[in-house]
């Protein structure tokens, strides 16, 4: 089998430089497959990139920027499993570059997504190995990569802004559990039920004063507009970012 | 496949002679694990005798940048020709690995 992978890509290599870009993506695609049997992701990964790029160099119309961005993601996949973050993450940008040049912003978003991951795990697999100034600056990048994943999905995914909405809500009604308000004259420990009202009027910025934080719950309530300044524009910058482009 | 390494100060340069297949990587990927168990940080790769490489030399240079990096090292290549340099560019290669147009300039920049 190998003997017939290597003679594949002479044979390949021998067309692209020909620019017979058809003939060499069978190749590569062909080649590709049989190093995926034989489970040597990166190989594979470097195939299918290359089959990719053969259908990107003959372009000249808009679908065939689709079959390269599907190839790309092949590749993308490839090096995934190789444990290759880096040039996965590299793989499924420009899949996604393709995808969005064929206006096809489904598997964009997801390609997009998928590429900041890949690049979030690169750092983890490689952050130990790195300068001091690199260990600092990737340990910076990484917080920030996850907590761009967990609060809205790098932009395309605004539901997440909506679950941490939620659980920010929920998480913040149980603290004021804690604490006391006053209302009405008169000082209470709220219940839960009062806790989540209270809540939703400080996190959504509405205020209507009928119930004020007292002492720990003060903080709280500051954390949690604070938080909400957030959120809510998030939210809506990923809603927008991800259905306005259909 | 002929590789010679030489040490020109800290560089470790490798030279490669042939073509690099399926079969030659294997052999190119030992040298450059030998080369690492040396401690090796700094290593550039010339590719001027090279006449023909596969997705196995491409990859096995993605593994060895990264095994570089990971050591706190770093991995250049340089006297690609057009045909090499166009592989590296398909397979967007030349965005991870740093391409020198010839020895004296990647060594004045190492």
């Amino acid at each position: 089998m190998i003997d017939n992978i290597k003679s594949m890509e002479i044979i390949a290599q021998g067309f692209l430089q020909e620019q017979k870009y058809d003939e060499a993506l069978k190749l590569f695609s062909e080649a590709a497959a049989s190093y995926q049997d034989l489970g040597q992701h990166q190989q594979a990964a470097v195939c299918f990139a290359l089959a990719a790029g053969c259908y990107e160099s003959k372009a000249g119309t808009q679908s065939l920027y689709y079959y390269a961005s599907t190839y790309y993601a092949k590749a993308a996949k490839e090096a995934e499993a190789s444990g290759d973050f880096e040039y996965a993450s590299m793989m499924y940008k420009h899949a996604g570059i393709c995808y969005e040049r064929d206006l096809e912003f489904v598997g964009f978003s997801e390609c997009f997504y998928l590429s900041k991951e890949c690049y979030r795990k690169s750092l983890v697999s490689n952050l130990f190995n790195r300068k001091r100034s690199d260990v600092f600056r990737s340990i910076i990048l990484w917080i920030s990569l996850s907590f761009s994943s967990l609060l809205w999905g790098h932009g395309e995914r605004p539901l997440r802004t909506v679950g941490f909405g939620c659980f920010l809500v929920l998480f913040s009604a149980f603290l004021y559990t804690q604490g006391y308000f006053m209302a009405g004259g008169h000082m209470h420990r709220p219940n839960f039920l009062e806790s989540i009202y209270f809540s939703v009027v400080t996190i959504t910025h509405i205020g209507y004063g009928d119930i004020m934080p007292i002492g720990f719950d003060k903080g709280v309530a500051v954390l949690q507009e604070f938080a909400g300044i957030f959120i809510m524009p998030l939210f809506l910058t990923a809603l927008c970012r991800k259905y306005l482009r259909f | 496949m002929k590789i010679l390494v030489n040490r020109v100060d800290e560089v470790t340069v490798v030279i490669l002679d042939g073509e690099l297949n399926v079969d030659d990587s294997i052999v190119m990927r030992e040298a450059f694990l030998k080369i690492l168990k040396e401690g090796a940080k700094e290593v550039m790769v010339d590719f001027e005798k090279v006449t023909f490489i596969g997705s196995a030399g491409l990859a096995t240079l993605i593994e060895m940048m990264q095994l570089l990096r990971k050591a706190g090292g770093r991995l250049g290549c340089c006297n690609i020709n057009n045909s090499i340099r166009g592989l590296f560019e398909i397979t967007k290669i030349h965005k991870l690995i740093t391409i020198y147009e010839n020895r004296a300039l990647a060594l004045k920049s190492f």
